[in-house]
């Protein structure tokens, strides 16, 4: 199987967080992190993959909505600020995990040559 | 034979395998992670950035254009939002109305709603758990049975008015449309979210809960309960002096001596027996049941009466235009969001078009205060006495002895689920009713006390017909037979038409209290209203379920030769003009708010001739407080004499308006807290335990203190009975004064007095149902003018006030002005969740326009085509 660099499989979290987000399913980002890390080359292309691409998904959204309502999301972001930051926290750490899964569960099916290689 | 490489793949597979579990291990931790312990409201569905809250904040700016399919409607509607996000109805029929109204009340207002109907339902436990008084809410409105009396009339719109019921029906498929297509865009209130639960479906029933709660609101007081105790222990004598049966003065709505009534409403007799037979029960059970009501106003604040509305009338004879004008501020709680929900609607009805603009309770698709393009009306409340408490002789815990035998109680099982960490617990317990009604009960010191509670919201009652029917009135003659069906919460409806007729009646069914041999025991004695009923007397005093007080007996005008009618939640009428006063209400408020009313109103007749719309915006904010005006002097005086020469000149100086900037107003409050409490609470302190009992005091009218500071210095209750010099009124308030000035020292951090500014003691606190917790989705905190008893009643805690004020103009009903205290919104996050309360508080106002098509709605913002399906 062929396995991608960090770029590759950045790009690939990125959009089928944004895509299986539109399914309003926020649990789904964690198919797009282990289909990220399933195809990384090495564990921590795939970590670093997962967590800036569903973070990055995720405050693409908030970025639109503000465009969308300034007046709203302005109050929203004063108001959950807190929660602006633990979402961010939450997203990374929850793309680096689905990502983390990905990576071990494509070494389990289909071990590569390096083994685990970091 | 080798095997290495076998080792090495197999230890490789190993530690894949170790992390593959241990990433999915980790993930499902945290993807799991938050039990309700850590909160009552979820964190989980704050940072989903599709369904949370940022959601909500996307939403909370709706399209320019909207097209929704509704399968329940017939023909389009056409709803325009104005800048303020007033919808504006265009509909073809009253049904298809109804069902848009829900779909918005809901999208704007549904979780406002669905906590409406749990407080009613007392269902509050399933979406907060046992916090702080939910459950003693829950308890007690299940005990009184909100739910139980909005079945009956449920049961009584289907069979007498169907065509009514079906518009709840259409209304409540518009709600539950909304509520799926929220559930399918993600987008239910936030509340939902924090909370973690989905609205069930809405239905007609929920509807009249609505009114329920509002009635309960209105009418639904323990004060015979703390009557019967200061009764108890000061004497009738006494108590008469401390609350009198007719105030020191009274405003009437009726001018003395003038007929009020229609109907055949008979000559009182006289009051010939002042004799009272006390019931053998102590203070603890009065304590008790208090103590159940407070915890309960945390939970229904909402819409818990404040003690205070007004609205008046003013025939064109004296206005500018030569039609009439109609004011309108009724005074609830302030809350987030707001009480009422603003609609205008242009709608066929038959072969006729009305024009109706007006405040509705979310809930409930009908405007309750507004005005058609013929009549318009306003209402304040009664301050009715439609409860009575029942006490018995019990033989054992099942039966009660009632008209010479034993009768045993009735019981309802209920069932409550209350929320917990671990999902929901349920609780059964059994109401127990007697002939009068549900028993309220209590257990202390192992002896256990009961009252049953007879309230006129549990039985089946009519007014949603009646209001239904206001907007279809075209004149007031025929507005005014419609209040005939007005039966509960009674309301001072004053009403004007475009032809010139203004009127009021004290709308409503009154309990007639009659003696088993059919007379009338308030004429007997017009105590017995104010204090709970032996049940098990043979004399007992019931309510004569079939000879009622009805609407069209309550007192009345029409056009009145005096020219205006003036009601501010004050006695109606004096029992020598009208015979009933004492079996309709005796809580009615003081005279204040009346009398500076129809002051300015008489003061511009005479400078001008005639009032204009501005004045009356300016009288609706008036905040010249009368019992500051009443007490100024004696104030001053009693500065001067204890050496305050600055206070003195500052009191002397000061015009009584409770401004942001006067510090006159300041130190006026405050002493006048001090002076009631050290002239009354020596001698409650000396007669209750109960720490909550020795504030009665604080129910006592202001107008007895008033008139005794005023003419019996001397009076016994100025004396401090803790110590052995004979105290007077004027002692009393140097005393009060030494304090308040005491007191403001600490609270602004100053002696110097130019600092304490009112504004900075009495400041906005407008609060959201889970305010409290989460302080963000309360409103600002402003500062705040008025005061109890000012026209501009905006309360001492600044957290009732006018709920809506309305100016309607019959000369050009466009013309006519409006504001609610906040927004339409529900939506913390929409530029309409406060936006207009700071016109609210700077008394400014919008125009209350009446465009008969879309295209001439002024400021439109969006607009939504609902189309059949």
């Amino acid at each position: 199987m062929k396995r991608y660099g960090f770029l590759a499989c950045f790009l690939i979290t990125l959009i089928l967080a944004v895509l299986l987000e539109l399914t309003r399913i926020w649990v789904l980002l964690i198919v797009a992190g282990v289909i990220g890390g399933f195809l990384s080359k090495s564990f921590l292309r795939a970590v670093f993959a997962g967590c800036l691409g569903v973070l990055v998904c995720w405050l693409l959204y908030i970025a639109v909505f503000y465009t969308l309502n300034p007046y709203g999301m302005s109050i929203a972001l004063s108001v959950f600020s807190l929660f602006l930051g633990l979402m961010v926290v939450l997203g990374a750490v929850l793309g680096a995990l689905s990502a983390s899964l990905g990576y071990f569960l494509s070494q389990v099916l289909m071990p590569s040559e390096k083994g685990s290689g970091k | 034979m080798y095997t290495g490489c076998y080792d090495e793949r197999v230890t490789l597979v190993r530690r894949e395998l170790i992390g593959l579990v241990v990433s999915f291990a980790i993930l499902v931790l945290l993807l799991f992670p938050y039990p309700v312990a850590l909160s009552p409201f979820s964190l989980y569905s704050l940072v989903d950035p599709m369904s949370g809250v940022w959601i909500n904040a996307l939403t909370a700016k709706v399209p320019a254009e909207e097209k929704i399919v509704l399968p329940g409607i017939d023909h389009e509607v056409i709803v325009v939002f104005d800048k303020y996000g007033v919808p504006h109805f265009f509909a073809e029929s009253e049904k298809d109305l109804a069902y848009a109204i829900g779909y918005i009340h809901a999208r704007d207002r549904l979780w406002q709603m669905d906590f409406l109907r749990r407080v009613v339902e007392g269902r509050l436990t399933e979406i907060f758990g046992n916090i702080s008084g939910v459950y003693e809410s829950d308890l007690l409105f299940r005990i009184v049975g909100l739910k139980r009396g909005a079945y009956e009339c449920e049961k009584l719109l289907k069979e007498k008015f169907p065509d009514l019921y079906e518009l709840l029906e259409a209304y409540s498929e518009g709600v539950n449309r909304a509520i799926e297509d929220m559930k399918l865009s993600k987008t239910l209130p936030i509340e939902f979210k924090l909370l973690r639960y989905e609205p069930e479906p809405w239905t007609p029933l929920n509807s009249l809960e609505i009114g329920r709660i509002i009635g309960w609101g209105l009418t639904g007081t323990f004060a015979d309960l703390y009557l019967y105790l200061i009764l108890q222990k000061f004497g009738i004598n006494d108590t008469l002096q401390l609350m009198p049966i007719d105030r020191y003065k009274e405003v009437y709505i009726v001018k003395p001596g003038y007929k009020v009534t229609l109907g055949n409403v008979t000559k009182p007799k006289a009051i010939s027996n002042m004799e009272l037979h006390l019931p053998d029960f102590d203070e603890k059970a009065v304590e008790e049941l208090l103590e159940w009501e407070r915890k309960t106003d945390i939970w229904f604040l909402p819409i818990k009466e404040a003690f205070a509305s007004n609205n008046w009338v003013i025939s064109g004879f004296y206005t500018n235009t030569g039609k009439p004008l109609l004011c309108n501020d009724p005074h609830l709680s302030l809350t987030v969001p707001p009480v009422w929900y603003e609609v205008h609607y242009v709608v066929k009805s038959g072969d006729e078009i009305f024009n109706v603009r007006g405040v509705t309770f979310p809930g409930i698709p009908i405007v309750i205060i507004g005005s058609n393009q013929y009549v318009g009306w306003g209402f304040t409340n009664v301050m009715a006495d439609q409860i009575d408490f029942y006490y018995y002789v019990w033989k054992n815990d099942t039966h009660y002895w009632y008209k010479d035998a034993w009768h045993k109680i009735r019981q309802v099982k209920e069932v409550f689920r209350i929320k917990t960490d671990a999902g929901f617990v349920e609780k059964v317990i059994y109401i127990n009713f007697t002939v009068h009604g549900p028993l309220l009960e209590m257990k202390i010191d192992g002896k256990r006390y009961r009252f049953a509670v007879r309230w006129m919201g549990q039985n089946a009652t009519t007014e949603a017909y009646a209001l239904w029917k206001y907007a279809h009135a075209h004149d007031i003659y025929e507005f005014l037979s419609y209040t005939n069906y007005f039966q509960m919460p009674p309301q001072n409806h004053v009403f004007a038409d475009i032809y010139g007729n203004i009127g009021w009646r004290a709308c409503g069914r009154y309990p007639n209290r009659t003696f088993p041999n059919g007379t009338n025991a308030v004429q007997f004695n017009p105590l017995i209203p104010r204090l709970p009923i032996n049940g098990s007397d043979p004399n007992v005093i019931e309510w004569n379920d079939s000879d009622w007080i009805e609407p069209w007996e309550a007192p009345q005008l029409i056009n009145p030769p005096w020219g205006y009618i003036v009601t501010a939640n004050n006695k109606a009428a004096n029992v020598s003009d009208y015979p009933y006063i004492y079996d309709i209400a005796w809580t009615w408020a003081d005279y204040y708010r009346a009398s500076r009313i129809q002051e300015l109103i008489n003061e511009t007749i005479n400078e001008k001739g005639y009032v204009t719309i501005e004045d009356m915006m300016r009288i609706q904010n008036d905040v010249l407080l009368v019992l500051a005006r009443s007490l100024k002097e004696f104030l001053a005086d009693v500065a001067g004499r204890y050496g305050y020469e600055n206070i003195k000149n500052l009191i002397e100086n000061w015009d009584c308006r409770m401004t942001i900037n006067s510090t006159a107003a300041t130190i006026f409050v405050v002493w006048y807290d001090y002076y009631k409490n050290f002239t009354f609470s020596d001698e409650f302190r000396e007669k209750f335990e109960s720490k909550d009992l020795q504030n009665l005091w604080m129910e006592l009218p202001d107008n007895t203190l008033e008139h005794f500071t005023l003419t019996n210095k001397s009076w016994k209750w100025f004396n401090d009975v803790g110590t052995k010099e004979r105290e007077n009124a004027t002692t009393i308030a140097g005393k009060a004064l030494k304090a308040a000035i005491e007191y403001l020292k600490k609270y602004f951090g100053t002696d110097d007095i130019n600092e304490w500014k009112f504004g900075k003691l009495h400041k906005l606190n407008a609060q959201h149902a889970m305010g409290s917790t989460l302080k963000w989705l309360n409103y600002p905190n402003w500062e705040a003018l008025g005061w109890s008893n000012c026209v501009n009643n905006i309360g001492r805690n600044a957290d009732h006030g006018p709920s809506w004020r309305e100016i309607l103009d019959f000369s050009d009903l466009n013309n006519s002005r409006c504001i609610i205290p906040g927004g339409q919104s529900g939506n913390p996050f929409s530029e309409h969740y406060y936006d207009q309360l700071r016109m609210w508080l700077d008394g400014e106002y919008k125009k209350m326009s009446f465009p008969a098509t879309p295209e001439e709605v002024e400021d439109a913002e969006s607009i939504i085509h609902f189309v059949p399906g």
